[in-house]
């Protein structure tokens, strides 16, 4: 009985197999113009956060490039998609025509890293990632990423003029290099902003991090942003930063202020994040992916791209324009015409800064102590990228933990 | 009530289980249905209790024919149906398995029913505690119940499938005593379906006898055993006689033994067994006897092993847990409590009967065979010993419902080969086809055998010159026939020297078999040294307490 | 009797019905998953076409498809062990994640000669689950802990250990702690040079497989598993020592699960990622429970799964389903043939009732004696069908 059974199990299969044999001759013909390119997103493609940011810039390169075709897979992470490997996801991209791959998560480089020197015709990007500069990455593979430490600094000074407890804390997700870049700016914003424009002493402003552990919220394995941020609210914070790729700050910002408290946030990653709680949100610094992607593309399909890491500043004459800017921030509700305006005035000085005219501001220009004491910047030192990229601890007089080894 | 079956058959494909039975049962009269395995008696009783619907005929109650579909249908027109073993019980209480199967049952108050219940006991004699869970009643008391049960749902016509067995000699008589009661008072027609003449003798009526389907046979009692034995089986049959065979040499040694039964703790048993010697255990049911046999065969009791295992996997455990405990999020350790409940509870559960046996002073027990001690052995242990021991439940414990025969004799065989010998396995099978007469092929699934059968390939299974051989209840549900075949081939194991230690409710039997009887009453235990001067009722008074 | 049910009792060798599961379970599953295709607008033809495309239309598909299919094999071969004497190993999870952080203990910290460094990897990786089942089995046997809770708690402590050790100790510096670094090249299992296929995996797997179908066609042990399935305490009064049994199929089992986790991080990962084992120890089960525990029918039905799992991700990125809609698909599969697998047995069932009973009743039996009594020649008959 056994045999038979199992000769039938066979012979349907060949059946059916038999079946898609013969469908699966029409091969699709591809237009001769087009170009493919692959996205690689950690998150679901519909997150109001980071994946979507992404996406985004892939439609828009899509409306953008003629000829362009997205390919794209979100949710490669361990916990949505356990059976995957980056080999397969890039072998699978690859035999659809990509010729150029972005894979949009700091998760995947050391896969993606070890993945592209098998693909010498194919180019890489790796977004949100330092491999040229560490020597890792392949000579395939590039980096690109936007200067959020700008984005971050504007969110802090909006957050130093709204404060009234003088108490500002920051949502922040795992440590390494680039999360405690975000920190420091959004720190050294508030800080600026909580001296020059309040006239405030730099000395009472109190800025606490306390890290979830991931980019969002895995029950059992990170903290709970939910009840991390109530904790912030409790101990007297009245601003709430986000540095995680979810939009739990704002939530219970909302929530509380609701209730009658006076309390605000501020979201991160996608344009859209205030809309969860409009009457709390002071605003969102937000990528827009679409016009650095538009240059990549159109550098691999015309045969000009080389190997670099493109970290992008906004641009300075309006840093929302979503056809120019990779860096922007919306702002919400809560800011009043006046803080608007402060506010307006700070970027616009930071610009100048970053352009190196008279009167801008650069806020990576010494004296700044790392948290243990030691000089981060000598005065009047002003920072090269690598040393605002790689920032091996919190600076000083901000509180929370600078490595991960507590968790 | 009247209750008249006109030419009732039932087919299965060609096999006539039924085959054209006509008869009129009255009511006031108790009836009995006798057969052997097979007869149709369990067919016919099926159909009138809306088991099965029969393939032709009619069923006339009072006079009107009705149509019975259901056992709903049966208990609406009067007819209900007590089972041989009532053991499929959903986990009620006995008050709420009263009222289940009610009509408008919810409208139906518990203190009211709880007295309806007890002023129905107190009418038949019986004593129930509504609050005990069923599970934990005797047969003997799940009967009581579902007699009343079937009384309050306004039964005139009461058939009981094999209602003395496994229930001790007090319950019966007390039910025998209830259903002439019923008969004689309520007018009932009481139908017993039995293979035991003995009973019939004492209760019916009446008795009918069926054979291959066809009612053979229709007599007034009394009437000679002799008689209705010819019409059951059309020969007849001879007692097995059962010599003493015993030497002087002791196999068994039990000293002080406690044995924590379901009435009662029995303290301190004494026993000495000697080669070759029956011994014979009564008492009420669940007073122990069972619990006694397990104990000495190594079955449910801690052994050493056991328990410190226990505890390292308990210190382990909670080693572990601590840690994970003191480092994670408060919704997490919610989960980590409820699996630290469901992995630490059935622990715990495990380690309190050892801790109750310690707190007992259990040193001072000593079970020896043959001069060694097995008090903290277990049963694979001891068979290898040469103590086996056969339970009442055959495919529950003992045999292995979906392996063939010859699986099973290639399992019983102790080979050290990591093959098996299906051939020998296959020859050892056809053996003891032949010298145990089963009615089976090698092939045969264990299951389809019938339980005569089965409890005959259990004793062929059984290793060759063993010191101890301990039976639950060794004839349980098997007719004369079976019985005395079954008998014969223990008593043959005498010869090499193997003692037999055995319980039975049914004290005939005991007095029959033994060389010397243990009796359990309340606790106690009383050792009869010389069975043949026993009479039934004698030992019945000393089961029930009297001296 | 109806003429459908005298042509079910004509026809009613078994092949019919061993066909019949599988055929409409299938088909009515194939209903179902066209359904839902339809509702996300979906040409289930272009379902079929990629599916074929994708795995098994070139070489290095098809060796991703058998790449994906060996820890299943592996761990399907350890599953039949404990299925078989009646053990629910849910476990399974836990073993092929103490599997892979044991050789990952390994792979990261020590250097040996290569042979010895994969030889003490593969090691650790079955020591570690079968450490792990193991402790399952004696909590079973001698706490009195149901597998299947302390499967479940194993499990739990398993993915918690990993995690534990991601984030901390085995976490690379300025990592997301979603996994640990890529083991060096020594650490890793060879490959064949055309395909990306271990043959060290393919070794342990047909051994494994070998073993299991020897161990259960014919074996002593193989038959003491199956009366403990059955019936563990009848089989304990016929003298199986159930205990040293039960050990001895948690241990096997972990074994093998171990050394599926071990083949994940030594070869198709080459690191130690966060939740390592992917559901591949419950779709193990599912598919021995497809099989009904039969060991001919694991390779194919587990071959099956691989086919249909490897197929999710060109399914993912052409056709933009769902990444969770394979998973639905399988369950459905599944879900019919067990369904219809209950049906097919009641149908058994009834069926050899009847043939029993015309066995039993073919032969005449001798003119029915009258009301009076005989005394008559014939003993019983054998029949026990009452």
């Amino acid at each position: 009985m056994r045999k038979r059974y199992s000769l039938a199990l066979i012979v349907i299969l060949v059946v059916a197999l038999a079946l898609s044999a013969g469908f699966s001759h029409q091969s699709k013909a591809k237009a001769q113009d087009e170009f493919v390119f692959g996205l690689i997103l950690v998150g679901p493609h519909d997150d109001n956060g980071w994946s979507e940011a992404h996406y985004n810039g892939g439609l828009y390169v899509e409306q953008h490039v003629e000829g362009a075709k997205m390919v794209w897979i979100d949710k490669v992470n361990p916990a949505d998609s356990p059976e995957l490997t980056m080999d397969l996801v890039v072998e699978d991209l690859v035999s659809q025509g990509a010729k150029l791959i972005i894979a949009t998560s700091d998760d995947f480089k050391a896969d993606i890293t070890a993945v592209a020197p098998n693909y010498p015709d194919i180019t890489f990007l790796h977004v949100s990632g330092d491999g040229v500069w560490s020597g890792e990455a392949p000579d395939n593979m590039g980096n690109l990423f936007g200067q959020m430490q700008y984005g971050k600094a504007i969110a802090g000074c909006a957050a130093a003029l709204k404060t009234e407890t003088g108490k500002i804390a920051y949502l922040g997700p795992l440590v390494n290099d680039e999360t405690r870049l975000f920190a420091n700016s959004a720190y050294l914003g508030a800080k600026y902003c909580y001296e020059n424009y309040r006239g405030m002493d730099p000395a009472t402003l109190q800025f606490t991090v306390n890290w979830i552990g991931f980019w969002f919220n895995i029950p059992g394995v990170t903290l709970d942003p939910t009840e991390v941020a109530n904790a912030f609210f409790n101990d007297g914070n009245d601003v709430v930063l986000s540095g995680i790729d979810t939009t739990e700050a704002t939530v219970v910002a909302g929530q509380r202020s609701a209730e009658g408290e006076r309390v605000f946030s501020l979201g991160y990653d996608y344009v859209d994040t205030c809309t969860e709680a409009p009457s709390v949100c002071l605003g969102v610094p937000y990528y827009n992916w679409g016009p650095s992607y538009v240059t990549e593309v159109t550098a691999v399909k015309d045969g000009t791209w080389t190997r670099s890491f493109d970290w992008l500043e906004p641009d300075w004459t309006d840093i929302n324009n979503p056809d120019t800017s990779i860096v922007g921030f919306a702002k919400g509700e809560a800011l009043s015409e006046e803080e608007s305006a402060t506010l307006d005035t700070f970027i616009a000085a930071l610009g100048a800064g970053a352009k190196g005219e008279e009167g801008g501001i650069n806020l990576f220009t010494g004296p700044i102590n790392y948290q243990d004491g030691s000089t981060y910047l000598a005065d009047g030192e002003a920072a090269t990228p690598e040393q605002i990229w790689y920032m091996p601890q919190l600076l000083e007089s901000m509180i929370g933990e600078s490595t991960a080894e507590s968790q | 009530m009247r209750l008249e079956i006109r030419e009732i058959s039932k087919n299965f494909g060609p096999l006539k289980a039924n085959d054209h039975i006509s008869f009129t049962f009255e009511g006031g009269h108790i009836y009995a249905i006798l057969g052997e395995n097979g007869a149709g008696k369990s067919t016919l009783m099926k159909i009138l209790s809306g088991y099965q619907a029969a393939s032709s005929g009619q069923i006339v109650i009072d006079g009107k024919p009705v149509q019975i579909n259901s056992p709903h249908h049966a208990i609406a027109h009067g007819i209900g149906m007590l089972y041989q073993d009532p053991l499929d019980f959903a986990p009620l209480t006995v008050l709420e398995n009263y009222i289940e199967g009610k009509p408008f049952s919810f409208f139906m108050h518990r203190r009211d029913a709880e007295a309806d219940l007890m002023a129905r006991c107190k009418v038949l004699g019986f004593s129930l505690n509504p609050n005990a869970m069923v599970e934990s009643l005797t047969v003997g008391e799940r009967q009581q119940l579902e007699i009343v049960r079937l009384l309050s749902l306004g039964v005139g016509i009461l058939i009981l499938d094999e209602p003395t067995t496994g229930i001790s000699a007090e319950q019966k008589s007390q039910l025998f005593q209830t259903l002439k009661n019923l008969a004689q008072e309520q007018n009932m027609t009481v139908i017993l379906v039995s293979h035991k003449l003995a009973d019939v003798e004492e209760l019916c009526d009446e008795v009918l006898v069926l054979r291959r389907g066809k009612l053979v046979g229709h007599r007034l009692l009394p009437c000679e055993t002799e008689i209705m034995v010819q019409m059951m089986f059309g020969k007849r049959l001879s007692q097995t006689s059962s010599q003493p065979l015993y030497t002087e040499k002791p196999v068994l040694k039990i000293h002080k033994l406690t044995v924590p039964a379901r009435l009662f703790t029995i303290q301190n048993i004494n026993l000495q067994v000697r080669e070759g010697e029956v011994i014979g255990l009564a008492g009420l049911d669940g007073s122990g006897q069972v619990q006694f046999m397990r104990a000495i065969a190594g079955l449910g009791r801690p052994t050493w092993a056991d328990q410190l295992t226990a505890i390292f996997a308990l210190v382990g455990l909670w080693w572990v847990f601590g840690k994970v405990l003191d480092e994670s999020s408060a919704v997490l350790n919610l989960a980590h409590i409820a699996i630290l409940i469901l992995v630490l509870g059935p622990l715990l559960k495990s380690l309190y009967p050892f801790i109750r046996q310690r707190s007992k002073q259990a040193e001072a027990t000593e079970i020896i065979l043959h001069g060694q001690s097995i008090g903290w052995r277990g049963y694979r242990d001891l068979l290898g010993r040469g103590v086996a021991y056969l339970a009442a439940g055959r495919l529950e414990e003992g045999l292995v419902a979906g392996l063939t025969l010859v699986d099973h004799a290639a399992l019983a065989n102790r080979s050290s080969l990591p093959y098996v010998n299906w051939l020998q396995a296959w020859r050892r099978t056809k053996g003891a086809i032949t010298n145990f007469a089963i009615k089976g092929r090698p092939f045969s699934q264990i299951q389809t055998l019938s339980g005569g059968n089965q409890q005959r390939v259990s004793l062929s299974l059984l290793p060759d010159n063993l010191s101890l051989i301990l039976l639950e209840n060794p004839t349980r549900g098997l007719d004369v026939e079976s019985a005395g075949h079954i008998w014969s081939l223990l008593l043959k194991r005498r010869e090499q020297g193997t003692a037999i230690i055995f319980s039975s409710p049914d004290l005939d039997e005991v007095i029959d078999y033994s060389d010397r009887i243990l009796v359990f009453s309340s606790g106690q235990t009383t050792l009869v040294e010389n069975p043949e001067q026993m009479t039934t009722a004698r030992l019945g008074e000393l089961i029930g307490g009297k001296s | 009797m109806t003429a459908f049910r005298k042509f079910l009792i004509q026809t009613s060798s078994r092949t019919a019905l061993g066909f019949f599961p599988l055929l409409v379970g299938t088909l009515v599953a194939l209903g179902v998953i066209v359904l839902i295709l339809n509702h996300e607008h979906v040409e289930p033809r272009a379902v079929y076409d990629l599916i074929y495309e994708r795995t098994l239309s070139l070489p290095e598909n098809r060796a991703n498809v058998v790449d994906f299919w060996l820890p299943i094999l592996l761990c399907c071969c350890g599953l039949l062990l404990t299925f078989t004497a009646g053990l629910w190993n849910i476990g399974i999870e836990g073993q092929i994640t103490m599997g892979a952080v044991g050789a990952t203990s390994i792979a990261l910290f020590v250097k040996l000669p290569h042979n010895q460094q994969i030889l003490t990897e593969l090691f650790m990786a079955g020591a570690a689950g079968g450490a792990w089942a193991l402790f399952t089995g004696i909590m079973r046997t001698r706490g009195g802990v149901n597998e299947i809770f302390g499967g479940v708690a194993m499990n739990f402590l398993a993915s918690n250990f990993s995690t534990y050790l991601l984030v901390g100790p085995w976490s690379p510096p300025n990592a997301t702690g979603s996994a640990t670094v890529r083991f060096p090249d020594y650490s890793l299992l060879p490959s064949m040079d055309k395909y990306r296929l271990s043959p060290i995996t393919i070794y342990i797997t047909l051994t494994a497989f070998i073993f299991v179908l020897l161990t259960l066609s014919g074996s002593r042990w193989g038959l003491q598993l199956r009366a403990m399935g059955k019936n563990q305490k009848s089989a304990q009064m016929l003298g199986v020592p159930t205990e040293r049994n039960i050990w001895l199929a948690m241990l096997m089992c972990g074994i093998m699960a171990g050394l599926a986790g071990g083949h994940l991080v030594l070869f198709r990962r080459s690191n130690l990622p966060a939740n390592v084992s992917g559901g591949i120890g419950f779709l193990s089960l599912l598919v021995v429970l497809l099989a009904s525990v039969r060991v001919r029918w694991v390779p194919i039905v587990s071959f099956a799964f691989a086919l249909l799992y490897s197929a999710g991700l060109p399914l993912r990125t052409r056709l933009q389903l769902d990444s969770s809609l394979v998973g639905i698909f399988l369950g459905i599969l599944v879900f019919c043939v067990l369904i219809f697998d209950g049906v097919r047995q009641r149908l058994q069932e009834r069926i050899e009732q009847r043939k029993l009973l015309a066995a039993s009743g073919g032969e005449k039996s001798p003119p029915p004696p009258t009301i009076e009594i005989q005394i008559g020649e014939e003993v019983s008959s054998g029949s026990s069908s009452n």
